[in-house]
């Protein structure tokens, strides 16, 4: 009768600790899905972008860019400063990207360490969810500036730009306050603060990431959101094929 | 020709004119080049520079100027015109002309169904080195002292209509280039191309129509984070070959003196351009291709073709008794304009590394190398932008190295410098 119990309670304790664990993912990754919601505001939209990068707190390029986003696995990035880049598109779907020159008419495709906007990778322009390409493994509560917030541990899905990323959402507002992006070996490769927190389409949004390269120290980005706009854009319109017939 | 021009201005007015809104938008490139050539003293082609008069500089100015005219939400007219002007030192004719690379009207009827009509530059495929599936650009004049991706770029384009449609994943084209009297002079040109994506990988698929037949064959993927593979091929059914045959022996039986003349022969053929790409994290990338050209001269056909040239050269030095100069240097005439230097042979490999930046330069360092007689051509590019975006000052190079009777070692020149100012809009 000892063992029966014995065993009764230990399936209870199982099942209840499985509940836990399935419960517990549940909550993070609808932290992560709030916090995406926060970032972008539809599933569809579009958007422009300035991307001012600093050496030493100096000025050292500003590059503006015009984001068309499709759902969340399709976005294009139309460069349309500085002249030289006018014409120029980033294509990414899923884990693919084209790069594509309107002159030379002919989409070329570029691995995902092939970066053309300096020191921002082209993921952090081209995806603007995180539940995409990452799985939050597990968080925990920490407090920064008075504020409680949760420390949220994710891991990249497949093919992500940055092996894993912690990130700080704030506990109340479910706001991203910082991200910190690692590589395969575990070394923090950059440090991205959302800021300068706007109302855009009915919810209080970041309209600034500044990215701080913690390799090369001394060097940041910042890039600016401005005039979002909810936009529904056939599927074709993220075909390689048809960037020859964009404006 | 002008008279064409002239017509599809009254079409594009008479157009925006009906228009309820016209949207102009356009940036371009203005280029100052200088080019300092070297040529060879000892080339078997060019002996006593018989062939080409050496020259030490040349300069080069062009406009490259794009525009896209959009009268409507679904109509727009897009232009690429190339005006250039050109000099070579010590020599007082000068050329200038401007090229219309494109002037063409885009149109979509349904959303997904796009039509386009005028002259437009089509370029297909995914290698860099070498495109065999580019049946429309094939044949066409480029600038040799551009980087690759950019001689495509800088070309005229063919007088076309066509048709694409989108559906899910895939497009279908086709593109039809008429023949038009002492406009468009090559016989009237069809090409159809399906594109579409297997999972992660590009495929796209061309059967190309003319007075012979062409099929295409693209196919590019990413292999995790940093490696890039790419596959270009192009079938012909009938690809042209010329070599050199004996017209006629001059002069007494066995003299061993000949006029010689082009042969034309038609024979079905693969070419074939396999390679990759790799990034290293600190962004430098390194691009390696193997282009195979099976209609390209065979060992014999270029030892043949050499020795040709030898035994001419040997006789317009010392022209045997009876004889004059004049025929061997038509005969080295012949040779040189045989000369495709890059694809006369069957197998090469093109070797690029660049790194965007390197301090505040952008270095490439790019080598076409000949498999079979191990001539290459070296070519350094190094860029340094005066004003990010608007303003770069490049510097490049073309190196030709190889022995005497190779491809690479038959060029005249030597090799050439290119100062290069761009400014951009």
């Amino acid at each position: 009768m000892k063992k029966i119990l014995i065993l009764i309670y230990s399936v209870l304790f199982l099942y209840n600790f499985s509940y836990t664990e399935d419960e517990n993912r549940l909550n993070l990754d609808e932290i992560l899905k709030k916090v995406d919601d926060i970032r972008a505001p539809s599933n569809h939209f579009k958007c422009e972008l300035e991307i001012v990068c600093y050496k030493n707190d100096k000025k050292t390029s500003v590059k503006k860019f015009e984001l068309y986003v499709g759902d969340e696995t399709k976005s294009l990035v139309k460069f349309v400063y500085p002249y030289e880049d006018k014409g120029k598109f980033l294509l990414m779907v899923e884990e693919n990207l084209w790069f594509y020159n309107k002159g030379t008419k002919n989409p070329i495709r570029i691995t995902p360490q092939q970066r053309l906007l300096g020191e921002v990778s082209n993921s952090d322009v081209a995806r603007v969810v995180y539940s995409v390409d990452y799985t939050p493994l597990n968080a925990e509560e920490v407090v920064i500036d008075d504020t409680r917030m949760y420390k949220l541990f994710l891991k990249a899905k497949t093919k992500a730009a940055y092996d894993s990323i912690t990130l700080f959402v704030d506990k109340e507002t479910y706001k991203p306050y910082k991200v910190e992006f690692y590589t395969v070996g575990g070394k923090l490769l950059k440090t991205a603060y959302y800021k300068n927190y706007q109302m855009i389409l009915d919810k209080e949004r970041p309209t600034e990431t500044e990215i701080i390269d913690e390799i090369r120290k001394g060097n940041r980005s910042v890039m600016k959101y401005s005039n979002f706009e909810i936009k529904e854009f056939p599927s074709y319109y993220f075909q390689k094929e048809h960037l020859q017939y964009m404006k | 020709m002008k008279k064409h021009i002239r017509f599809l201005f009254f079409i594009i007015f008479y157009i925006a004119r009906y228009s309820y809104a016209v949207q102009i938008d356009y940036n371009g490139t203005f280029i100052l080049r200088t080019i300092k050539d070297e040529f060879r003293t000892d080339s078997i082609l060019n002996p006593n520079f018989a062939l080409v008069e050496p020259y030490e500089y040349e300069y080069n100015t062009y406009l490259n100027f794009l525009s896209n005219v959009c009268f409507t939400e679904s109509l727009e007219l897009r232009t690429k015109i190339r005006p250039y002007w050109s000099k070579i030192e010590n020599k007082d004719e000068y050329s200038n002309k401007v090229y219309f690379d494109e002037l063409y009207l885009n149109f979509s009827l349904l959303q997904n169904l796009y039509i386009s009509l005028g002259k437009q530059n089509l370029i297909t495929g995914v290698g860099l080195s070498y495109n065999p599936s580019d049946f429309f650009g094939e044949k066409k004049d480029v600038d040799t002292n551009l980087k690759k991706e950019e001689q495509r770029y800088y070309r005229e384009g063919d007088y076309i209509i066509r048709c694409e449609l989108f559906k899910d994943n895939m497009s279908f084209s086709v593109s039809f280039a008429p023949k038009i009297y002492s406009v468009q002079d090559l016989p009237n040109r069809i090409e159809t191309e399906v594109s579409l994506m297997f999972g992660n990988t590009d495929l796209s698929c061309s059967y190309f129509y003319s007075d012979t037949q062409k099929v295409g064959l693209n196919i590019s993927k990413t292999i995790g984070e940093k490696v890039e593979l790419h596959c270009e091929t192009g079938y012909y059914t009938s690809v042209e070959k010329k070599l050199l045959k004996i017209k006629t022996e001059l002069g007494q039986p066995n003299s061993n003196v000949y006029e010689y003349e082009i042969e034309q022969s038609y024979n079905q053929g693969i070419r074939n351009v396999i390679g990759g790409h790799y990034t290293t994290s600190n962004k430098t990338n390194f691009i390696i291709e193997y282009f195979y050209n099976q209609t390209g001269y065979t060992k014999e056909e270029w030892e043949k073709f050499v020795k040709i040239i030898e035994s001419n050269k040997e006789y317009f030095l010392s022209p045997p008794v009876g004889f004059n100069q004049e025929l061997f240097k038509y005969n080295l005439y012949l040779a040189n304009s045989l000369m495709n230097y890059g694809y006369m042979r069957q197998h090469y490999l093109f070797v690029r590394i660049w790194n965007p930046e390197v301090l505040v330069f952008d270095i490439t360092c790019g080598m076409l190398l000949n498999l079979e007689d191990k001539s290459f051509v070296f070519l350094p590019n190094i860029e340094y932008k005066i004003v990010k975006g608007f303003f770069s000052l490049i510097l490049s190079g073309n190196f030709l190295h190889g022995d005497q009777n190779s491809e690479f070692g038959l060029c005249p020149v030597k090799e050439y410098y290119n100062l290069e100012l761009r400014v951009y809009f």
